[in-house]
């Protein structure tokens, strides 16, 4: 994209089919004010549903687990940065976010996607019963459930990549692709 | 004990709950920044009638959207209807769901399951 040129821009973000393309911090208004946003647009969409849910669970994922975080008061709380694209293609819709990643836990999660990509949508159902029932992966943030709810969706593939970015963080995407069905 | 009354926001339900006659009420739709911080009282109200009584409860569910989180806090408040249901309380859980609503029919399935309660899926239009 060339940047410097605003027509470019505009021919671009339309070309991409964009519905909605936002980077930087997430807080919950502004993840409020988005979903809000999303169900204008959609409004009548037999996806609206899922494409809604698997937003806000994105969103939190920015807000709670973004390595690259935004100072909000004095009291030393913070929220995560990151990037989050709705398109609209002829078959599909198709959610990207984004989010710089610490190191370390680059492997981990990378493990934990893999896992959940190998798994067929009644497994990964089940997955989120027991998950849920165990309350294993919860903290004081979360359920921990956030990427099985967009997983065992049917209607939903999930991809993710995680690439080098700087000396501190990878970068970490998720693509979830909703088909439109019927 | 006072009633609980949570007034609806955009990212919380309203949650009602009268210790009078145990009616409990959720209805809208759940995805805050913070599950376990909205949910702590309404556990905390459920909690304090089941040690002080034996009366019955009826808890109406009425959700259009739920977040994971969420559907965790909605499972220990289940957890909190079965135990005061296994030393004997009367609980009747109500869960609707809007007709054609299948992610919200299938959930209530879900959490029907794996619960020895009286547990009724009601769908309204």
């Amino acid at each position: 994209m060339q940047w410097s040129d605003i027509s470019e821009i505009y021919k671009d973000l339309e070309h991409e089919k964009i519905i909605m393309f936002y980077k930087g911090p997430v807080p919950q208004e502004t993840l409020v004010d988005m979903g809000s946003f999303l169900k204008s647009m959609l409004y009548g969409n037999p996806r609206i549903k899922t494409i809604f849910a698997i937003f806000v669970e994105m969103a939190h994922n920015i807000l709670n687990h973004s390595g690259e975080r935004e100072m909000i008061d004095l009291a030393g709380n913070d929220i995560g940065v990151g990037l989050i694209i709705l398109r609209e293609l002829p078959d599909h819709f198709v959610l990207k976010s984004c989010n710089p990643l610490r190191r370390e836990a680059a492997d981990p999660l990378a493990e934990r996607l893999a896992h959940l990509r190998s798994m067929s949508k009644d497994e990964l159902k089940r997955l989120y019963v027991s998950l849920r029932k165990t309350g294993e992966n919860r903290t004081q943030k979360g359920a921990g459930l956030g990427l099985v709810e967009i997983a065992k969706r049917p209607d939903t593939q999930l991809d993710f990549a995680i690439q080098p970015f700087n000396h501190q963080f990878d970068l970490f995407s998720l693509t979830a692709t909703i088909s439109k069905g019927g | 004990m006072q009633k609980l009354e949570l007034a609806k926001t955009v990212d919380t339900p309203q949650v009602s709950f009268d210790p009078t006659n145990g009616q409990f009420h959720v209805e809208g739709e759940s995805y805050p920044e913070n599950a376990l911080d909205f949910y702590g009282p309404v556990f905390e109200s459920l909690n304090q009638y089941i040690e002080m009584t034996n009366g019955p409860i009826t808890a109406h569910f009425k959700l259009s959207y739920f977040n994971s989180s969420s559907s965790k806090c909605l499972l220990d408040i289940f957890d909190i209807l079965e135990a005061f249901h296994s030393v004997g309380g009367k609980v009747t859980v109500n869960w609707y769901y809007q007709v054609e609503d299948e992610d919200i029919k299938e959930s209530g399935e879900d959490f029907a399951d794996d619960l020895s309660l009286n547990f009724s899926l009601v769908s309204f239009e």
